[in-house]
């Protein structure tokens, strides 16, 4: 019998193809960096980091306090926590929103199951960046400025330029306070087991914590002011940030909503029938016998829309809420460092998301684990 | 069979490279299509209108260099570009040349990779505020919330401005003007900021100009300027002269109409302006008759001002620092000789 070449040996040619495709790749990546090397180079420029230190000389107008004379690196962390402030905000609010339209697209009373469908179906089919705009210009916007705002003088103010209440001041007992309180938690839900008696674990704590606030002062009052322009002191949730929040969690509860639902679908009819015929009412069978098991199905592709939430995050830029994207993009432009500016953002969101990613896989791992044999 | 694969991919490859690297000259003419990087969004400069034709004084710009070097002021395509994008726009390549109210400043023809012509417009930043605002001088916005778009210089020339007159202020920075007007009319910033001209531009273009009031100090100098891609020479010559050769034109009166009867002229500035005798401009690859081209296309300096900008527009800016040197200005021809 003839042998057959090499190259029409399916054990060979998977392996063939595999190098091919790996050389292609190289050489595109080395193509790219030579390419951007060669046209540093001509336009006499370098690819250095150095500017990092230099002060940054632009204002962010929110998030950790921040001096204008204070270096571009530190401009950098307060656009990161400010992508966390609204990721992270968002996840928790959109899982929670997810869940509530998932479960409802398949309850049988017509209307909440229509108004899911309707909810799902708009937001899941229009783009984020028109909703951004949308909640920020045609909603947040729309409410009066500063001085005509909605307010109770020294406690609340909600005008166009966000929503204020009064903030904490920490003084020098605010960590003590704030340990003793989790210790009086602890004991007192400690105190309820052993005694079983529910209330006690709810009322003491309580009046612990009234007590110390009381004995302690633990933190001081900044009631807000309204000043020439807008309201100073207190603590403001910003237009900017109000708006991409609401949207980031609307078009993401969409999704999680469908996940939500195709999840519970997957569940074998048989589940619900036992449970039926155990006894179990609508909210039980859901609560104890089919989410526990959903759970299993939904949380991977959970992990990719909290990705999703934390990377359209950077939409911020369009707004003018100054999340990592934005500051970077400001002092890429300011100090001429674009390309390390866009190197900053890939490394950041990459971390971000690979821990989420990677928090998510071992969340999940856990739950299999458990339900294994 | 395999080696000649691979030695065409290695050719294609160095190419590749190497395309990169022509001299800007050739590859526009190659193209023969000049890519000019321009405003699309800031009337009288550069703006993109309903019938999706680009018109303006830095437009203006564009046609001129694309007559200089192509001979004929309709090859060009324009590039629409936000603040934030121009420069890497240049870096990259993209566009052959930027004419979009770009302040000329150190850290940009150093840092930034730019190479700059001359200055086309002399401006200063001004502060807008609505008119029925109490606000008499910029420092009355104390506590205020200002906006401006990103990636500008005056981002930090505000900040710079506040932190000296020791007054505090809330900066807003949006990726393009319509969303800054957008936030400014709803009342969410008390006051707007950037060129003086670009808010002259800005209250023209409105429904009511007189919602808005300008405030009369200028903090800043920003002389806008033409740009081109570090390292390249002649083509940033070229860009030099086809500016140089708009204020010449003016200063010997010449203007678009009557410049066929300059010929005659015995006068040898206007004789080597006109290219009918050696005046240098092959030295950097253009014929020595460019600025006919240039003139028969967009005139001179004070018709492109007075076209785009001047008392017969909705914009009416004074030429103020924008005049000729002879007349008070710091407009100035560098002599063709």
């Amino acid at each position: 019998m003839e042998k057959i070449p090499f190259y029409r040996d399916t054990r060979y040619i998977s392996i063939l193809l595999q190098i091919i495709f790996l050389v292609l790749v190289i050489a595109a990546l080395v193509i790219l960096g030579l390419n951007m090397t060669r046209s540093l180079e001509r336009q006499n420029l370098s690819f250095s980091f150095s500017f990092l230190t230099g002060p940054a000389g632009f204002q962010i107008a929110e998030g950790p306090a921040f001096d204008p004379s204070e270096s571009y690196l530190k401009a950098f962390w307060v656009g990161i926590v400010n992508t966390l402030r609204v990721g992270l905000t968002g996840i928790v609010l959109a899982t929670i929103l997810g869940f509530v339209i998932g479960i409802s697209r398949l309850s049988s009373n017509w209307l909440v199951n229509r108004l899911a469908f309707f909810y799902v179906e708009f937001f899941r089919n229009t783009p984020l960046l028109v909703q951004i705009f949308f909640f920020y210009i045609a909603v947040v916007l729309q409410l009066p400025a500063a001085k005509q705002g909605y307010n109770i003088p020294g406690w609340f103010y909600l005008s166009n330029a966000g929503m204020t209440i009064p903030g904490l001041i920490p003084t020098a007992n605010s960590w003590t306070y704030v340990l003793l309180v989790l210790a009086g938690v602890a004991g007192s839900v400690f105190l309820a087991r052993a005694i079983k008696n529910n209330l006690v674990g709810v009322l003491l704590p309580l009046v612990l914590a009234v007590v110390g606030w009381l004995i302690l002062k633990p933190f001081g009052i900044d009631h807000p002011e309204l000043g020439n322009f807008r309201v100073t002191g207190g603590s403001t949730l910003s237009a900017e940030f109000t708006a991409l929040l609401v949207a980031l969690v609307l078009y993401t509860s969409a999704f999680t909503g469908e996940i939500v639902r195709g999840a519970i679908q997957a569940i074998d009819k048989g589940q619900w029938e036992a449970s039926r015929s155990l006894g179990l009412n609508y909210g039980q069978t859901l609560q104890l016998i089919i989410v526990p098991q959903a759970l299993r199905i939904l949380v991977p592709p959970l992990g990719n829309q909290y990705l999703n939430l934390m990377k359209n995050s950077s939409l911020a830029v369009a707004i003018a809420y100054p999340d990592v994207f934005n500051v970077a993009s400001t002092a890429g432009n300011q100090s001429g460092n674009n390309l390390q500016a866009m190197t900053i953002i890939l490394v950041v969101y990459l971390t971000i998301s690979l821990i989420i990613s990677m928090l998510i896989n071992l969340y999940n791992r856990s739950f299999n684990i458990r339900g294994a044999r | 069979m395999r080696k000649r694969t691979l030695a065409l991919l290695t050719l294609s490859l160095t190419s590749l490279l190497s395309a990169a690297q022509a001299d800007k000259l050739d590859t526009v003419k190659k193209r023969g299509k000049l890519v000019c990087g321009v405003n699309d969004k800031l009337p009288g400069f550069g703006f993109l209108d309903s019938n999706g034709k680009y018109s303006g004084f830095d437009v203006d710009f564009c046609k001129a260099v694309a007559a200089a070097v192509l001979g004929d002021a309709s090859k060009v395509q324009y590039v629409p570009l936000t603040a934030a994008v121009r420069f890497t726009a240049v870096q990259s390549g993209e566009v052959d040349v930027v004419f979009r109210n770009t302040t000329y400043t150190s850290s940009r023809d150093g840092e930034v990779g730019m190479d700059f012509g001359p200055v086309t417009f002399y401006d200063g930043q001004a502060v807008m505020v609505m008119s029925k605002s109490p606000v008499k001088k910029i420092t009355d916005l104390d506590g205020a919330t200002i906006c401006t778009n990103q990636g500008t210089t005056t981002e930090q020339n505000i900040t710079d401005y506040f932190r000296l007159k020791k007054k505090q202020f809330k900066l807003l920075t949006f990726q393009d003007f319509d969303k800054v007007m957008a936030a400014f009319d709803q009342g969410r910033c008390d006051a707007v900021t950037t060129d003086a001209s670009g808010l002259a531009s800005r209250r023209a273009a409105a429904k009511d100009p007189s919602d808005y009031r300008i405030l009369p100090e200028t903090i800043s100098k920003e002389p806008l300027t033409p740009f081109v891609a570090q390292g390249d020479s002649q083509w940033r010559d070229i860009i030099t002269w086809v500016v140089y050769a708009t204020l010449n034109a003016e200063e010997f009166k010449i203007t678009q109409k009557n410049i066929d009867t300059f010929k005659t002229s015995a006068d040898p500035n206007i004789r080597r302006f006109l290219g009918l005798e050696n005046n240098g401009a092959k030295g950097f690859g253009l014929a020595n008759d460019f600025a006919v081209d240039v003139i028969k296309a967009v005139g001179n300096y004070g018709e492109i001002y007075e076209r785009n900008l001047g008392k017969k527009t909705k914009l009416n800016i004074p030429r103020g620092l924008n005049k000729l040197y002879t007349q008070g200005g710091l407009m100035y021809g560098v002599p063709f000789r």
